[in-house]
Order: C-alpha cells, then sequence, then structure tokens
C-alpha cells in the first residue's frame, strides 16, 4: 500500500494529469492484487448518478446567466441598494455576488463572469487592482456556499448525504460570509479613502428592481421548489437552466447560435473535467475501501479524540493546509469520504459537516499557490497572480472567523434545514 | 500543416456526441419534471419510468465523450508547480514521460473495458430495451480515440525536442 501511495505522489508531482495518474496507479493496484474485472464497471458507477446529474445543469445554468447580460442587471440593483455605504463599489461587489449565487452554483462562474464586470467598474472609480481582484475572488466563494452549489452535489453524491438539506443549510453561512466581507471593506474603505455613490431615491431603487427581477425570481425557483420538496435537486437544476434559457432567448433575446454553441462547449468541458475526476476517483475509492484505509483513518482520529469539536477543528486545520496545495476537488471526493463516517460516529450531523468543509474548501480556492480563484481572476482581469496572493491575505481573516463560528455554533448550519 | 487543421477538426467528433448527449439529456429531465406536474399526470395516463435510467447514462456519455476532448486540447487539471521550477530541457523530456504513463493509463482501461465486454453484452438494463453493453461500451470506445490523441500529441511532443535540439546545434 506504500507503494500504492509513494508512485501515485510521485507521479502528481511529475505532473501527469489528476485523473491519468489515479487511473494508472489504481488499475495497477488490481492488477497484482486481483479485482481487476469490477475495475470498469467501477470507473462507470462512480459517474451513474441521477444526484450528480444535477452539475452539467448548474453549470450550464450559470454561464447562461452570464452570457444573456443578466450578471449586468444584478451589477446594477446592487449598486442602487449599497452604492452609497462608504467602500460604494466593494459591497456591490459582495452583495452582487450573494445575488448571482442563488443561480449559479460555481465560484468560478461567479469570479470569472460576474467578477469581470465587478473589476472592470472598480477600476473606472479607482480602486487599486489587488484591492479589486481578491475581493472579486473572496466573494465569489458565497457561490458554492447559497444554493445552488457544485461542491455540495458532490460532496452529497458521495457521502451519501440527502444534497437538498446541505442546500439549505448554506443560506445562513452564505449571508454571514457576505456580513463579515462587508465589515471588513467598510473599515478599508474608511482607512483608504475609496469614493461611494450617492444615495438612489426610491423609485431608482424600484426601477433597478424590475429591471433585475426576473433574474432575481432564479433563486425563488431553486430554494422554494427543493425547501417545499417539489423539485429534486437535479430537476431544479434542469428547470434552473431551462429558465435561463427561455430568459436569453425570449425575454432578452440575447442570444445568437454561435453563442449558445460556445456556452454549451464550456459547460460540456467543465462537466467532462468534473466527471472523468469522479469516475477515476471512484475506481481508487474501491482499492481504498479493499485495504481498509478509511477504517484505520477514523480509527486514528477516534484514537486520539472523541469530542466533536476538536474532531472539526483538526479536520479543518489539515483541509486548510491541504486547500493551498491541492485542488479542492480531489480533496473533496479523496478525504471527505473517508472523514464522514467518522463525524456521523462522533455525532456531528452530516449537513453540518458539509457545509462545513464546503466553507473550508472554498478558503482553499483562495489560498496561494493553489488558489485556483486567484487564477480565474489573475486571467478575466489581467491583473499578476503575485499582486492578487498578496492582496488576498486581509480578506482570509473574516473567511477564517466565520469558519469558526460554523464549527463552533452547528446551528447556524442546522436550523433552516430543521423546518423542511 | 493542412494534415495538423484537418487533425484539429477531429475534435468535432467528440463534441458533437456530447452535445447531442447533453441536449437529449435535457429533455429527458424536463420530461420527467413535467410528468410530476398533478395537472398532467390527471390528464395524460402514462409515467415515463426510463427517464431517470435515460438520463443516467446520457450523463456517462457526456462525461467520457466531454473527457475525450478535452484530451484533445490538453485540457488536465494536475499539479505543475515543480516541474515548471525546472530547466525548459528537463520540462520536455518530462513531458514525454507524462505522455507515455497516460497512454499506458489508458491502454490498461481499454483492457479492462474489453474484458468486461461479454458478460455486461448479456445483461438487460432495467427500463431501457438495451443490453448494458450500451452504456459500459462508452469506456473503450472513447478511451480508444483517447489513446489516438495522446499519440498524436506524444508524436508532437518529441518533434518540439529533436527540432529543438537542431536550433542549438
Amino acid at each position: 500500500m506504500i507503494w500504492f501511495f509513494l508512485s501515485w505522489v510521485l507521479l502528481l508531482v511529475l505532473s501527469v494529469p489528476i485523473t491519468f495518474s489515479v487511473l494508472i496507479v489504481s488499475i495497477g493496484y488490481l492488477w497484482i492484487n486481483g479485482g481487476l474485472a469490477l475495475a470498469a464497471q467501477r470507473m462507470i458507477a462512480g459517474v451513474n448518478s441521477f444526484t450528480l446529474l444535477a452539475v452539467p445543469f448548474f453549470i450550464f445554468s450559470g454561464n447562461l446567466m452570464n452570457a444573456t447580460g443578466i450578471t449586468t442587471r444584478i451589477f446594477t440593483f446592487a449598486k442602487a441598494m449599497v452604492g452609497h455605504i462608504p467602500g460604494g463599489l466593494g459591497h456591490v461587489n459582495i452583495i452582487a455576488s450573494l445575488l448571482f449565487s442563488g443561480m449559479s452554483g460555481s465560484a468560478h462562474a461567479d469570479a470569472g463572469g460576474l467578477g469581470k464586470i465587478e473589476i472592470q467598474a472598480m477600476r473606472e472609480e479607482g480602486y487599486d487592482d489587488g484591492f479589486s481582484g481578491a475581493l472579486t475572488s473572496a466573494s465569489s466563494i458565497v457561490g458554492p456556499l447559497m444554493p445552488p452549489s457544485i461542491p455540495m452535489v458532490i460532496y452529497g453524491s458521495v457521502a451519501s448525504v440527502s444534497v437538498g438539506r446541505l442546500f439549505i443549510g448554506g443560506i445562513v453561512p452564505a449571508v454571514i460570509t457576505s456580513l463579515s466581507l462587508m465589515v471588513l471593506v467598510f473599515f478599508i474603505a474608511r482607512k483608504r479613502n475609496y469614493p461611494t455613490y450617492r444615495k438612489t431615491t426610491f423609485t431608482e431603487k424600484v426601477r433597478a428592481f424590475i429591471d433585475a427581477f426576473p433574474a432575481l425570481v432564479t433563486p425563488v425557483i431553486i430554494i422554494g421548489g427543493i425547501f417545499s420538496g417539489i423539485f429534486t435537486p437535479t430537476e431544479a437544476a434542469a428547470v434552473t437552466s431551462f429558465y435561463a434559457l427561455f430568459l436569453g432567448m425570449v425575454i432578452y433575446k440575447s442570444f445568437s447560435f454561435p453563442k449558445l454553441w460556445e456556452v454549451m462547449r464550456d459547460t460540456l468541458s467543465s462537466t467532462a473535467e468534473v466527471g472523468f475526476i469522479i469516475a477515476a476517483i471512484s475506481l481508487m475509492g474501491f482499492v481504498l475501501a479493499r485495504e481498509q484505509i478509511p477504517q484505520q483513518i477514523a480509527q486514528f482520529f477516534v484514537s486520539y479524540t472523541s469530542n466533536p469539536i476538536i474532531f472539526l477543528l483538526a479536520v479543518n486545520l489539515l483541509l486548510l493546509i491541504l486547500g493551498t496545495v491541492v485542488e479542492t476537488l480531489a480533496t473533496l471526493l479523496l478525504v471527505v469520504p473517508i472523514l464522514v463516517p467518522v463525524a456521523i460516529s462522533l455525532g456531528i450531523s452530516p449537513v453540518h459537516f458539509g457545509v462545513v468543509v464546503v466553507m473550508n474548501m472554498m478558503i482553499g480556492i483562495l489560498t496561494p499557490p493553489m488558489g485556483v480563484s486567484l487564477f480565474v481572476v489573475a486571467k478575466v482581469a489581467k491583473i499578476p497572480f503575485g499582486v492578487l496572493a498578496k492582496a488576498i491575505i486581509p480578506f482570509i481573516i473574516p473567511l477564517f472567523v466565520v469558519l469558526l463560528l460554523l464549527i463552533l455554533f452547528p446551528q447556524l448550519v442546522l436550523f433552516l434545514p430543521s423546518l423542511m | 500543416m493542412n494534415i495538423r487543421s484537418a487533425y484539429e477538426k477531429t475534435a468535432i467528433i467528440e463534441e458533437f456526441v456530447a452535445v447531442a448527449a447533453f441536449l437529449v439529456l435535457f429533455v429527458t429531465v424536463l420530461i420527467q419534471v413535467v410528468f410530476r406536474v398533478p395537472l398532467v399526470i390527471r390528464t395524460i395516463p402514462y409515467a415515463p419510468i426510463w427517464t431517470e435510467e435515460l438520463s443516467r447514462w446520457l450523463f456517462v456519455y457526456v462525461v467520457f465523450f466531454g473527457a475525450s476532448r478535452g484530451v484533445h486540447s490538453r485540457d488536465y487539471i494536475m499539479i505543475d508547480t515543480v516541474v515548471k521550477k525546472l530547466p525548459k530541457r528537463v520540462q520536455q523530456w518530462i513531458q514525454i514521460f507524462v505522455d507515455i504513463i497516460m497512454l499506458v493509463a489508458v491502454f490498461m482501461v481499454i483492457f479492462v473495458a474489453f474484458r468486461g465486454m461479454p458478460f455486461v453484452a448479456r445483461q438487460r438494463a432495467t427500463t431501457l430495451p438495451v443490453t448494458l453493453l450500451y452504456l459500459y461500451g462508452v469506456l473503450p470506445v472513447t478511451f480508444i480515440i483517447m489513446a489516438f490523441r495522446i499519440s498524436v500529441s506524444t508524436i508532437g511532443d518529441i518533434v518540439i525536442i529533436f527540432s529543438n535540439q537542431e536550433e542549438a546545434v
């Protein structure tokens, strides 16, 4: 087994793509130790899941929303609401991300689509690139906290936890995260004297609201549909995509055929990327299960502590460290399924654990060197990665505080799902 | 150069299958939702029991054909922090090594998938009127395409190394 891990790490360090490195060591292991007959079945079984089907649809709807220009309307609406607070556009950035997160499940769709508009506006107002880019990355992490959420769909399917409950459990943490960032922006803006907008009149607010209304309905469809039990998350995802398509084609008339093809290609390439890794990693999961690795890790944790808080703190520390160097999806698929049974045996709700883990992973996409969200912002806004990596530091602090609050007060996560 | 641009265009094969599968998948899930609405249930005496299985299968198609498309454009998630720090020449040789590792992995999957074929060809799907060959068959098909694509990029990488050497001389 030690050879299994050593060769895998070696392949990863030599920049073999994650999927192929996982495939070769897993099949190699089964070749030597028997069990090869089940390999193909395992790979297919990993992605042959109705729950996971929500992933392509939520990616699709997020891409469609960006392509329809809905994102611009959301931004204008947010500006009318919070533009007058000190740090004006900073708050607009956060609120727009929170609103957009109700229709998109991926932080990268937020940072890459809405982020472009946000950073451009902030540049015109004289905000420095580091602050604008780092804030855009930091605020984009509410995307996967607020339902819909792609990481939660994946967590729910690998850990056999209700995705609907996870979604609803993410709402309060998403709002707290946004508020904590707003507090930080408020203080930074006062210190650096960032500009504000004049307060909008009531009629202007109403006008902006009406303009953004069709977009603002989306979270109602998703949250309402899942909360009331009308849709499964997968169905909600398909309905949202349909709605986004309807908005783009009928209401805003902003789609052309080449644009749709482009959106479709983007969607499928992200879907395949995620799905292919899941297929490979379910094969590796099979190998680990045969070697009883999950049980051994569980025993290791249980022998050190039976206190759920200490367990959660230890796990989060581990995940934060992993998050700086490992791509979050790989952690979510490999490490998390091992830890869920331990969490349950210590009396931690799997929904609570899931939301905490997702929050942790979202900090992981912000922390360099493997800060994927910073890569996205650096690419779309043409800001040097080094500048972002430095500017992100103050934003991590409030996020740590929120993570700690979520660990210490499970009710913040569990209250809303308990009403379902 | 013409051969290269012709090769670039072959990506349309996987793209087309993936997009088609995705569109059918989209419609299938919508059908499933529509037949949940009480009014529809009362007026149309039909329950589409096949939607769940069909949509799962189509998703598998989307993933593997999409993955093959990703191999064509060399779109991978990997950790290149260490390798990027090495000298250019070493990086090029490592790239060849990576290509070979990927080829081995792909051939292993093809072998494993073919071994399972006679078994799945005898099993019938739960709600669809076909055998599981249509589900598991996606593995050998897409991985053979991937093997071809990786071979092409390996040749490309070898050519780069040797053309660079000539420049150095």
